[in-house]
């Protein structure tokens, strides 16, 4: 039991502190400040701040200290900091403890952890039956 | 129709060991062509140019990053864009043969034979082109803090920074669109995280800005200094852009 509880200490530990971050992401660093439209192909990861709109075909994560005025879209969206606008995502919208949202949350599907908080409309489109009784 | 430009300065007693061996190598492949050896600065420019008006068709480069940029300043200055470049590493390879999938000499003959071209396009620094990588940072030992960073005209980064390196994202992976890939180091040694002194709690952070673009105006209040490819220049406003004409590479591209 013990060895079990080494070993699951010794995986969160880990998940906490080695991000991957991919060579051709766009990454917007702690006191660094984006005005304008982000649009990419690959994932964004955000700790410093944006003025605009942020779009995506991956992921995007806005992190703890990382704020967003303005509105997302993507595939996935994982937040632990800040977001005022609305977020339009096509799969799932991850909204970590530390998350704070004032806007509208449109998403396939949302998983929102104790002590986030989200102001606003939450439109949740869920599966689609047929798609999955296909699978 | 080639024509091979070796500057033996750099790691001279590497290449005269090989000398020999590469001479027979590229005649016996069949890809031999006259020789020229840079004795003096700016040899390389005027080979290049010579070389070119009498009809050669591809240039190939033993030498270092320096004599690879100075090849390919000389070849954009004619404009032609129908000249092939190739690279013959003498001691493993500097780092932008690595790019080309060629870590010998060996190696990189049979690629010249072979002659696979790619179309690769160069970064301009405030129009003098470069392929491989540059590196901005202060001419004194301290951070900026405040560095503007316009991007394609219509965005911009503020950000602090330390150090900003630009290279081509193409030299990433080769499945990704050729476009400037700027990383800005705001700090010196810092990790994925750090206590926040208030709330004395481990917050998420990074100290490197990455994104890509087309066109840069990198503006600082101090005075930087750019090295890009063995050369260097002072200003405080640096003009980085992709060009619009590619020039053709041959290697290997095992990536």
């Amino acid at each position: 039991m013990q060895i079990l509880k080494s070993i699951k200490s010794l995986l969160s530990n880990n998940s906490s502190t080695s991000i991957q971050i991919d060579p051709l992401s766009t990454v917007i660093a702690s006191g660094a400040v984006f005005s304008g439209d982000l649009i990419s192909e690959n994932d964004i990861w955000i700790y410093g701040e944006i003025k605009g709109d942020i779009s995506s075909q991956k992921t995007i994560y806005i992190r703890d200290g990382g704020t967003i005025l303005g509105d997302i879209k993507s595939t996935t969206t994982n937040i632990s900091g800040e977001v005022i606008g609305n977020i339009d995502c096509q799969d799932k919208v991850i909204c970590e403890r530390s998350a704070r949202i004032n806007g509208n949350i449109k998403s396939q599907d949302i998983l929102v952890e104790k002590g986030a908080s989200i102001s606003g409309k939450i439109d949740i489109r869920g599966m689609d039956k047929d798609s999955n009784e296909e699978e | 129709m080639y024509h091979y430009i070796i500057n033996p300065n750099t790691k001279s007693s590497q290449f005269y060991s090989i000398e020999d061996k590469l001479k027979s190598k590229i005649r016996q492949l069949n890809i031999d062509g006259d020789i020229s050896k840079t004795l003096y600065e700016k040899d390389t420019t005027k080979i290049t140019r010579s070389a070119i008006k009498q009809g050669v068709q591809t240039i190939v480069i033993i030498g270092d990053d320096k004599t690879v940029n100075e090849v390919v300043t000389a070849i954009d200055s004619t404009g032609k864009t129908s000249i092939a470049i190739g690279f013959i590493p003498i001691d493993g390879g500097n780092s932008f043969t690595k790019l080309l999938g060629i870590t010998n000499w060996e190696q990189a003959c049979e690629a010249l034979s072979s002659r696979r071209l790619y179309n690769f396009y160069p970064i301009y620094l405030n129009d003098n082109p470069f392929l491989n990588y540059c590196k901005i940072k202060p001419t004194k030992s301290i951070r900026i803090k405040k560095a503007t960073l316009q991007l394609d005209g219509e965005n911009e980064l503020v950000t602090p920074m330390h150090t900003c390196e630009v290279t081509n994202a193409n030299l990433h992976s080769s499945d990704t669109s050729s476009s400037l890939l700027i990383k800005i180091t705001s700090n010196i040694k810092l990790g994925n995280q750090k206590v926040n002194k208030t709330t004395n709690k481990l917050e998420a952070f990074n100290n490197i800005s990455q994104i890509r673009a087309r066109l840069a105006v990198l503006e600082t209040k101090e005075e930087c200094i750019a090295t890009f490819d063995g050369s260097t220049m002072k200003d405080n406003i640096f003009r980085i852009r992709l060009s619009q004409k590619p020039i053709k590479l041959i290697g290997l591209f095992k990536r």
